[in-house]
């Protein structure tokens, strides 16, 4: 469906205004539905415990690592950790 | 063969915090280890490529068939110029074909990247012997970095090395240690003397690359990243331009088609664009002060999402004991 289409439906005139809502659109049905989904792989750096996330990440789905409790160089999924760490970051890297 | 590892994460705002246990090989995996240190420490090597995000995006635009070296072209990194994000890629001429179709007020993407995947619109294109001699962004980045500039300094071929350099250089860079990659630009003689370099030194007044590594593609390789040693071309008395910059390989892709006229199309299921026709009424409701139109029309923006997903998953419902298959 184009953006026109969408608009005749809508009833609605202004374009500009129609396309920001119609991404803010998107952004919510990615949040309800995952319609769109892709993977970023990071380099992990020794010592460095921070990572950014990617800029256009709306929900985070899985996060896996290399090796992770296997040696085939396979990725699996990493458990999410409750409380903090006893060790804390040297550096705030 | 790989060593089995053991990692575990936390989200900290807009960061992943990503421990590992150091134990994991010893049987103990507790908060502390047999030696009484704890357990969950910051990862304690370097994995290239070690962590792996899936997400969800929004498809507010449209790619092209990716075509390496006609509309696809891979970068070293980025690095930050005049507070903008700037993508960098050695000796490349972004205003020389095939690099120029990326040009000022284009929109990109970016694949790959560690942190900047996505779409970013173009502010400028050098060539690599211009002040920054990469493409250069209006994504705004709330980081400093260390940047030097100095007139009449020498690239050496013989020697390997940039003489002439101001005291400055040193007070502000310090050491590879502290700034493991540098971004050089300047140089007219030759595209080798400009590039991203690790394993640099600093003496005096002269910046030596004998035991660095140069980043770059080859011509016609376009997503095909090498790193050697670097060879520099004699050029005097040029204007040199480093700064701090960040290894990320990843690519760049132009001719991306950014929803913005009414013409465009949205990539979305018939289905999910009826209902995104709820989602726009609601929108103009609540911009009407009527919030009780406002909220039926998300109810349904929600239930018909709702239906589009249960739709995907065929016959009844089926448990299935245990986890981790």
């Amino acid at each position: 469906m184009t953006v026109k289409q969408i608009m005749e439906r809508v009833g609605m005139t202004q374009t500009g205004r129609a396309i920001a809502y119609i991404k803010d659109g998107l952004n919510e049905i990615n949040m309800l539905a995952e319609t769109h989904i892709t993977t970023a792989r990071i380099n992990i750096i020794k010592d460095q415990r921070f990572y950014s996330l990617p800029s256009d990440a709306i929900k985070i789905l899985d996060i896996r690592c290399k090796d992770q409790l296997n040696n085939n160089d396979e990725y699996r999924s990493i458990p999410r950790a409750i409380g903090s760490p006893i060790s804390k970051d040297s550096d705030g890297k | 063969m790989a060593n089995s590892k053991s990692y575990s994460y936390q989200i900290k705002g807009n960061k992943i915090s990503l421990l590992q246990d150091q134990y994991i090989n010893d049987g103990a995996s507790n908060s502390y280890g047999p030696d009484g240190k704890p357990s969950w420490t910051s990862p304690h090597e370097t994995a290239m490529g070690g962590m792996e995000i899936e997400y969800a995006y929004s498809p507010n635009y449209e790619m092209p068939f990716l075509q390496p070296n006609i509309n696809q072209f891979g970068l070293v990194g980025w690095t930050i110029v005049d507070g903008y994000l700037t993508f960098i890629s050695s000796a490349r001429n972004w205003t020389a074909s095939p690099y120029n179709q990326i040009a000022a007020n284009e929109y990109i993407y970016i694949g790959n990247s560690s942190r900047w995947s996505g779409i970013h619109k173009v502010q400028e294109a050098q060539t690599d012997q211009g002040s920054h001699g990469g493409v250069k962004t209006y994504t705004k980045v709330n980081q400093s970095i260390r940047y030097f500039t100095d007139a009449d300094v020498s690239w050496d071929e013989d020697s390997g090395s940039i003489s002439d350099i101001d005291d400055n250089f040193d007070d502000v860079f310090k050491s590879n240690a502290d700034v493991p990659y540098i971004w050089i630009t300047g140089s007219s003689a030759a595209n080798a003397n400009n590039g991203l370099i690790s394993g640099w030194d600093i003496d005096g007044t002269i910046i030596s690359i004998t035991d660095a590594l140069y980043y770059y593609y080859n011509s016609g390789e376009a997503l095909t990243l090498v790193s050697a040693t670097p060879h520099f071309t004699d050029d005097t008395t040029a204007t040199i331009y480093i700064r701090e910059a960040f290894y990320d390989p990843c690519y760049i892709v132009s001719d991306i088609n950014v929803l913005s006229d009414e013409s465009d199309n949205i990539d979305l299921p018939e289905y999910l664009s009826l209902a995104l026709v709820y989602y726009l009424k609601a929108k103009l409701a609540e911009d009407a002060g009527q919030l009780d139109v406002k909220e039926y029309n998300m109810r349904e923006f929600r239930v018909m999402v709702e239906k589009h997903e249960s739709s995907k998953i065929a016959g009844g419902s089926r448990r299935v004991m245990g986890f981790g298959f």
